[in-house]
């Protein structure tokens, strides 16, 4: 049995100016100890979907499709399963690092009601496991970590206890939110082999616009205008693109000369058809029909009529 | 169909009020009460169907001749109610001009200029902000000959703290704004500046604030007025109260002598904070309090 | 700076501020008598200075030393209001500062319970209304704190008493034991008698700070730190009570603090309309008769109370929020 099981999942936001579809018809399949990336710019819908599939989102957004975890569909869950599932069995490492903990809270404290919460351990014991857990993420004073408040830490030591925090449950499924966002290259580098030294035990599905870190999962996913425009196994499609925005993405990272891809994300992309057709180079007659994800090669599959 | 263009106008017209008032009932409500009492105001002496300082039968109940009964003196309520309306908004809105002008002031240059004149007036409106304003604003009435005009110059110079603090906060934001660097590196004055952009960016929170500042002004004059400090010769709602309270119509339970004025101090004060309403959303009030 | 010192730095500084704003306040209070209109004697000494003989009138005006320069009145004003002398009440034939002692105490024994369960009941009450936003209770308890922050206090005050007192008799009006009493009968006496302007006084402040609260609340439940609480599966109960009244609490503390100085002002109207002897009644009949000294004392004395109020509130406050005074604040240390 997967992991993780997503299927035809859309989200639509209720805005003052009409609904607004912020994901549409997303499959994913996630395996024990698999490690997944999501890559995509901003408002692509990345986030949308790692928050979708811990059913976080608002009230204003309307669900449709299932998240199958171990066998459950999360949208059936009682508000009882929801809450022992989340931070538990999956657990998220929330993007702005500085803005996710209480300002008025000891970390200590905020890392151990989690661990308390999760039944992992309780009173003394789930203080020993915070402080052993903040050891793991390289503070070489836990204890003074653990009694800090958070307005005394900089971006990367809350990153770091965040990482700490959210993986003291050994949860079964880490989703990490831009975890190297704002980050300069040395600290992204530090974080990024903590990331995969403190998840070597779990899944992982990590949420970045920066291709170096995707590197680090076996898979990665391309998304575009709230779409999987191309998903496979990392080496194949960082190596062997097969759609012209994933090339446009490889060509726009710094090392390759900071190539931007022409035109604009149009974000409600309301016309019909192939949603990059607007900025593609390659664009053709067929290209006003919608493209349906296809298997072009083993594990390695594409929304594009002519890849 | 096209329409000719007055009938567009009166469509568009129509379209927006209709509009408004569906969008936000609680602001058209409000405006629709202050204008009633503007109005009232104004043709106080046509309205009122005696003259208020006329006497007669004294505590007489509320008649057709007599709407509103009669106080100790045989006055006419409901004619001293119209005239008050006068007398209790005139207060209000000059008290509220007043204080107004200061906070704006205070709160602009300290927010703008920033430095020693920041360090001056914000730590002078902190300063005011702690005295509690009405045993004050007792004292300087009692000092002070009881009339209309002394009570709005009280009333308005002790009033303004809470516009400079939240004009200034708003100000350092607006002095962060991109444009406002650009303008200033292009060589434009700092008065030009002030009044064609600080000022254009923060009169949403200044029209809101002044419709508070007369609603807050309305009920200072009427605390001092039900003190006793009042203008003998221009009876406001709330030196009503203070006769009906000191000359027996309390103890005596007239009460068509002193709860007329008092709900008209209550309507006039919700219609100015529901002037401040935004849309469904709530009211500015939250922030501005 | 270690935190302890950052603490003390930033209670230090509060301690200076509101030693300069006292001494304003005094100052002001100095300057108010000479520079209004009107003999100065009579602004000093009240109306009824014109009916006293004229040796006692020598007397104060040598004590008062009107006729000196005025530097010297400052200092000697300063000196007697170091020792909390605020002259002499010829209507009422007693020194300012042993009327106002007695009438404090009691417009004190007003003003605390009211804060106390004005600001309990608004914080119980916010918390529901802002965790249901929208809902029906929220609605209607925002409606009427809008409608009592509306309304002023002495025509809520005097439809209470004619309801409760005149009508229905259920509360006794003008004194504030029966007198005949004592220990803990005396105790439930006060209380029986205070119970309506205590209430009124509450409802006052409640209605307010509940504004503050639900806005608090609003802001707060909007931060990110909050639905990184929801992700960790922390129930609702728990980010509420922990993650969301912890961080409303040093909000609370200083508005309670600014609030008080309404509040004495409204301690003052309903003492009157309940015709209680308190401060309120005190100014009032001051104000009837013109007596000058003791407006100018009890506005001293109550200036002070509001003062030393907002100073323990400040000092709370600093405790409650770990970022103030702390000079690590924006602090990187990686």
């Amino acid at each position: 049995m997967s992991l993780l099981k997503v299927r035809d999942l859309s989200v639509t936001f209720d805005t003052l100016q009409g609904p607004f579809k912020a994901i549409e018809g997303i499959d994913l399949d996630m395996e024990e100890l698999d490690t997944l990336a999501i890559v995509g710019e901003s408002g692509c819908g990345k986030s949308v979907l790692g928050h979708a599939t811990m059913r976080l989102l608002d009230d204003i957004a309307v669900v449709r499709g299932s998240v199958i975890y171990r066998g459950r569909e999360v949208y059936a869950m009682s508000q009882k399963e929801l809450l022992e599932m989340r931070g538990k069995a999956i657990s998220l490492v929330p993007q702005s690092p500085s803005a996710s903990f209480n300002p008025v809270i000891r970390i200590g404290k905020q890392i151990t009601e989690l661990i308390e919460k999760a039944g992992v351990a309780h009173g003394r014991e789930a203080e020993e496991r915070a402080l052993s857990y903040l050891d793991y993420v390289g503070f070489s004073d836990p204890h003074a970590i653990f009694d800090s408040y958070p307005h005394r830490m900089s971006g990367g030591m809350c990153e770091r206890a965040l990482i700490a925090m959210s993986t003291s449950t050994e949860p079964d499924l880490i989703i990490a939110d831009e975890p190297t966002k704002g980050l300069d290259a040395l600290s992204r580098k530090n974080i990024l082999d903590m990331l995969q030294r403190m998840t070597a035990g779990s899944s992982l599905i990590m949420i970045t616009h920066d291709l170096k870190a995707a590197a680090m999962c076996k898979r990665v996913a391309v998304m575009y205008s709230g779409e999987i425009v191309e998903i496979g196994p990392t080496r194949v499609v960082l190596e062997h693109p097969a759609h012209q925005y994933t090339r446009g993405l490889i060509d726009a990272q710094p090392s390759k000369g900071m190539k931007p891809i022409p035109g604009r994300h149009n974000i409600s992309h309301k016309s019909e058809g192939c949603r990059f057709r607007n900025r593609c180079e390659l664009v053709q007659s067929e290209c006003v029909r919608h493209p349906l994800l296809r298997e072009i090669e083993e594990g390695h599959m594409v929304r594009c009529h002519y890849a | 169909m096209e329409l000719s263009l007055p009938g567009k106008l009166i469509k568009r017209l129509s379209d927006t009020g209709i509009k408004s008032l569906d969008q936000n009932p609680l602001r058209s409500l409000g405006i629709i009460i202050l204008t009633v009492l503007v109005l009232a105001a104004v043709f106080a002496p046509y309205l009122a169907p005696h003259d208020p300082k006329q006497t007669g039968i004294p505590h007489q109940s509320p008649s057709s001749e007599h709407l509103l009964g009669t106080n100790d003196l045989g006055q006419d309520v409901f004619s001293e109610l119209i005239y008050g309306t006068r007398v209790s908004l005139t207060i209000g809105f000059l008290s509220g001009i007043i204080s107004i002008v200061i906070g704006v002031t205070v709160g602009i240059f300290a927010g703008y200029f920033r430095g020693w004149a920041e360090e001056l007036l914000m730590g002078t409106t902190d300063v005011f902000l702690l005295i509690p304003s009405l045993p004050l604003m007792i004292i300087l009435a009692a000092y002070l000959n009881p009339s209309m005009w002394n009570i709005i110059v009280v009333v308005g110079l002790l009033g303004w703290c809470s516009t400079a603090r939240l004009v200034h906060s708003r100000v350092l934001q607006v002095r962060e704004m991109q444009f406002i660097e650009s303008t200033r590196a292009l060589g434009y004055s700092d008065i030009y500046i002030i009044i064609r952009h600080v000022l254009v960016n923060t009169k949403d929170i200044i029209y809101a604030k002044f419709s508070l500042a007369v609603a807050s002004a309305m009920l200072s004059e009427a605390s001092l007025s039900f003190l006793g400090l009042g203008d003998p010769l221009n009876i406001s709602w709330g030196e009503m109260i203070h006769f009906a309270f000191s000359r027996g119509g309390f103890a005596n339970d007239l009460w068509w002598w002193y709860l007329p004025p008092g709900l008209m101090i209550c309507v006039t004060l919700l219609a100015f904070i529901m002037l401040t309403m935004e849309g469904r959303k709530d009211s500015k009030i939250l922030e501005l309090i | 700076m270690s935190l302890a010192k950052g603490r003390a730095r930033f209670f230090a500084g509060k301690a200076l501020r509101y030693g300069i704003t006292l001494v304003i306040i005094l100052s002001i209070n100095f300057a108010i008598p000479r520079a209004m209109p009107g003999d100065p004697m009579i602004n000093l000494l009240g109306e009824d200075a014109v009916r006293v003989d004229r040796q006692m009138l020598d007397e104060l005006r040598a004590q008062y030393g009107l006729d000196r320069p005025i530097q010297d009145q400052y200092i000697e004003y300063m000196l007697g209001a170091g020792r909390l002398d605020f002259g002499y009440s010829i209507h009422k034939n007693l020194k300012v500062t042993e009327l106002i002692y007695d009438r404090f105490f009691w417009t004190l024994v007003l003003i605390f319970p009211s804060i106390a369960i004005g600001g309990l009941l608004a914080l119980v009450l916010g918390a529901i209304a802002g965790f249901r936003q929208g809902s029906k209770v929220d609605r209607l308890l925002t409606g009427v704190s809008i409608f009592m922050y509306s309304c002023p206090s002495f025509l809520f005050a005097m439809v209470i008493v004619t309801i409760f007192s005149f009508h229905l008799g259920w509360f006794p009006l003008g004194n504030i034991s029966s007198g005949r009493t004592q220990g803990f009968a005396y105790l439930l006496d006060i209380g029986y008698h205070l119970f309506l302007p205590v209430a009124i006084l509450s409802a006052f402040e409640a209605a307010y700070i509940f504004l503050i609260v639900r806005n608090s609340i609003t802001q707060i439940m909007g931060e990110y730190f909050i639905f990184v609480a929801k992700a960790k599966g922390l129930s609702a109960r728990v980010i509420e009570l922990r993650h969301v009244m912890r961080n409303v609490l040093p909000q609370f503390i200083s508005i309670m603090a600014l609030n008080f100085g309404f509040m004495v002002s409204g301690a003052l109207i309903i003492e009157i309309v309940f015709s209680l002897n308190g401060m309120g009644t005190l100014i009032y009949d001051s104000v009837m008769s013109r007596d000058y000294p003791v407006l100018q004392g009890a506005f001293v004395f109550l200036t002070i109370f509001v003062l030393a109020a907002n100073f323990l509130a400040d000092v709370l406050y600093g405790i409650t929020d770990p970022r103030i005074g702390d000079s690590m604040n924006t602090g990187k240390m990686i």
